[in-house]
């Protein structure tokens, strides 16, 4: 009998700590992404647009609050639901305006890739994520998740984030410049992904946005500076999915489209690698985007 | 179907779950060892159906061996000689052809590349349940125990599925008797199984694993990276490759011991030894215990009149011991430093009766230890000879240099934190503060804290992998 209760104790002793340690990651994680508060301005994209925008430097600039959800690896697909996970929570009803960060890889790749419900777990209590989930990785991974809630923290992204959520800091810690000339020798031997232009994420991208100005949200298209080597390597493909942006922008009310690359993208100490900006690059980049929305609401 | 995954639990428990219907209805041995049979077949079945043809041909080979064996016949040593070989035939054939094959064309042709590559798939475990099979024969050939009559409990003997993939490496005196009697299924056998299988977990997906992704990243990159990257890479390797075979041998030991069987400890905190020696008796425990009764002994063991043949003696345990986790000159040459090291301590006086180490000797003694074993495996990992050494001399030139921390900063501080917790609870293991062995399956208040943070540990930290080091031999 000592057994079966020491037995009873074990289980009801882990479920109360994954319970406890689940809830104290969430709340991290809703901090480091904003999500658990009704903000302003909403940014929205992959490390791209996270390297490249301050958080706190913009809401002291603005006065306004900033939700800043920005993950490592999200495609426009991802991004979709993201959009969708913050307009279903209500905390989307406050929004004046999303940032959307754009590239000249936007379109590049595939759709949304069979792993992708994973970068969701933490929201699988959403029950639209729950769905999601469930519908993608099959019961089992789901159920799984849904019991030991500690596992939907299994991935170091998403650890990394409740821990800088709970400090509340959000700054770019990349203190490197990139190495011009490893670049220059990468590219000479053509080691370089090729822009594209995949017609299924066109569609997501378009329907992303249409769900956002349809509520009437102004978004900005936001392309932070990537290096003018690799902006060049396709000059003509670079050019034409500028274009495309540039157009969409302005074929649409709500929708703006701001290009920091021709000022920044030759300023090489701004860069960690090619794609991404250090943390001086940040606070340049940061401050532009600021400006940016004061004249837009100006 | 993996330890660490989901179709094993689901099979451990509708395993368990019947045995407890057995229980409590014919209770009845035979029974009891079909359940298992079946279960054992159906587990080593499921990697791949063709696998369960060569399992019943290495325990027919030996239980046929047996039977002539115990028949005393004058051809004994023929009959044992012709099991041993019909035993041994398909691991040499999976294992062993493509080296010895390409090693003769080099030796004629003066070119390895003969285009010979056998494009079957090794079985998984094979020298595992070969090794554990032929110790039946040998021993029966010894006198040490009777011949076995029961060929469904001989079959349970060779395919016991806790123990088929990865070992420990049963005996036939301790395995077999434990299969013959009655073995109930109880609640405190099942808390002590859990609690090691637990333990056992942790350290392969949440330790082993981690490691393995960097240790991966650096020698997949060897020449790009610093001496003092390229030292840490190899002892995190040292670390990694503990965890993952031992972590899988106490999942071997508890799902067993849930079963109501207790098979043998294949690791005794191998890390924390002050000598090489003590290092081997630690260390994949019932591989060791097989090579030195079945090899060891045989050559004579320490019995010998020359001193020089004594050396042969143990160089041959080593050698064997390399060539045995696979075909390959960088395990012969991982046995043969190994080899080395036991010889020098031997030769240092270290091994003599009336030797006792000073105190204050242990912990450097340990260290030193634990380096010159983490040199072998850098070519036990390493394939390829030229790459090893120079990886071995990069590492002594520029050991100043800086540590590359991989992809992410905070995966790599993870790993730290998860590497410095590990020690401390394998430490306290190892000292008996925590946990005690005999004690594991008692619900204090050590034993039900200990579960929980492991559980949740292995729930936030663990990372998926499809693969057991050992597996491969």
């Amino acid at each position: 009998m000592k057994y079966i209760k020491g037995l009873i104790i074990i289980i009801i002793l882990f479920f109360t700590c994954d319970f406890a340690v689940e809830r104290f990651m969430k709340h991290g994680i809703d901090e480091m992404y904003g999500l658990n508060q009704y903000a302003d301005v909403l940014l929205i994209g992959h490390s791209h647009l996270m390297l490249a925008t301050d958080k706190q430097q913009m809401e002291n600039d603005l006065g306004m609050k900033v939700s800043k959800y920005t993950r490592e690896g999200v495609n426009v697909s991802d991004r979709k639901i993201m959009i969708q996970q913050i307009l279903d929570s209500g905390y989307g009803d406050s929004l004046k305006i999303v940032l959307y960060g754009v590239d000249l890889c936007t379109f590049t790749g595939e759709g949304l890739s069979a792993n992708s419900y994973k970068l969701f777990y933490p929201f699988i209590d959403d029950k639209n994520i729950g769905n999601y989930i469930r519908q993608q990785g099959g019961a089992k991974d789901y159920w799984l998740h849904k019991l030991v809630r500690t596992s939907r923290y299994s991935d170091d992204g998403f650890k990394n984030g409740a821990f800088r959520g709970w400090l509340h800091n959000w700054s770019n810690l990349k203190s490197g410049t990139v190495d011009i000339e490893a670049y220059k020798r990468r590219l000479q031997n053509g080691d370089e992904r090729h822009i594209q232009m995949n017609p299924e994420l066109i569609a997501e991208f378009k329907e992303s946005i249409g769900m956002l100005t349809e509520r009437g949200i102004t978004v900005a298209l936001v392309n932070t500076p990537t290096l003018d080597l690799l902006n060049n390597f396709e000059a003509d493909k670079y050019d034409m999915i500028v274009e495309w942006f540039q157009t969409y922008a302005d074929e649409r009310l709500l929708v703006e489209y701001w290009d920091f690359n021709p000022e920044y993208s030759s300023q090489h100490e701004l860069f960690y690698d090619r794609l991404h900006l250090n943390s001086i690059g940040q606070k340049v980049i940061s401050k532009e985007i600021t400006q940016s929305l004061k004249n837009l609401y100006d | 179907m993996l330890f660490n995954s989901f179709n094993f639990i689901t099979f451990f428990f509708c395993v368990l779950l019947l045995l407890i219907i057995e229980q409590y209805t014919t209770k009845r041995i035979v029974v009891r060892n079909t359940l298992l049979l079946v279960a054992s077949y159906i587990f080593y079945g499921w990697f791949n159906i063709g696998f369960l043809l060569i399992l019943f041909y290495v325990t027919l080979v030996n239980y046929a061996t047996g039977y002539l064996l115990s028949k005393k016949s004058k051809h004994s040593k023929a009959t044992l000689g012709t099991g041993v070989i019909l035993s041994l035939l398909p691991l040499l054939f999976y294992k062993y052809s493509t080296f010895i094959v390409s090693n003769i064309q080099l030796l004629i042709n003066g070119n390895a590349d003969t285009g010979f590559q056998s494009s079957w798939i090794m079985p998984v475990g094979i020298s595992f349940f070969t090794f554990q099979a032929l110790s039946y024969s040998i021993d029966i050939y010894r006198g040490k125990i009777t011949v076995e009559r029961s060929l469904p409990e001989f079959m349970l003997f060779v395919a016991f599925f806790p123990t088929i993939l990865s070992g420990p490496i049963e005996k036939e005196r301790n395995l077999l008797p434990q299969i013959k009697s009655y073995r109930p299924i109880a609640i405190n056998n099942f808390m002590e199984g859990a609690m090691t299988f637990i333990w056992g977990l942790f350290k392969k997906i949440v330790i082993a694993d981690r490691l393995c992704a960097y240790v991966d990243w650096v020698y997949g990159s060897a020449e790009y990276q610093s001496g003092a990257t390229l030292a840490f890479a190899a002892a995190l390797y040292s670390i990694q490759i503990y965890c993952d075979f031992s972590g899988y041998s106490d999942m071997a030991w508890g799902v067993a011991k849930a079963l109501g069987f207790d098979v043998t400890r294949n690791f005794r905190f191998p890390y924390f030894a002050t000598t090489i020696k003590e290092f081997w008796r630690r260390w994949h425990i019932s591989l060791t215990s097989w090579f030195t009764e079945y090899v060891y002994f045989s050559l004579g063991g320490n019995r010998v009149r020359l001193k020089v043949r004594w050396v042969f003696n143990i160089s041959m345990v080593f050698l064997l011991s390399g060539i045995w986790h696979g075909a390959s000159w960088n395990f012969l040459l991982w046995g043969c430093l190994h080899a080395v090291y036991y010889l020098m301590e031997y030769a240092c006086g270290i091994h003599r009766k009336d030797y006792k180490q000073p105190r204050y000797l242990r912990l450097p003694a340990n260290i030193l230890v634990f380096v010159l074993v983490t040199i072998a495996w850098i070519f036990f990992r390493i394939e390829d000879f030229s790459t090893a050494t120079s990886v071995i001399g990069k590492i002594a030139t520029d050991i100043a240099s800086p540590i590359a921390m991989g992809a992410s900063t905070f995966t790599f501080a993870c790993n730290m934190l998860l590497l410095v917790v590990f020690i401390i609870f394998d430490w306290l293991l190892y000292k008996h503060i925590a946990l005690k062995e005999e004690k594991l399956g008692e619900p204090t208040f050590v034993n039900i804290i200990w579960p929980v943070v492991l559980l949740v540990m292995i729930a936030m930290f663990s990372v998926s992998a499809d693969n057991f080091v050992y597996f491969q031999f």
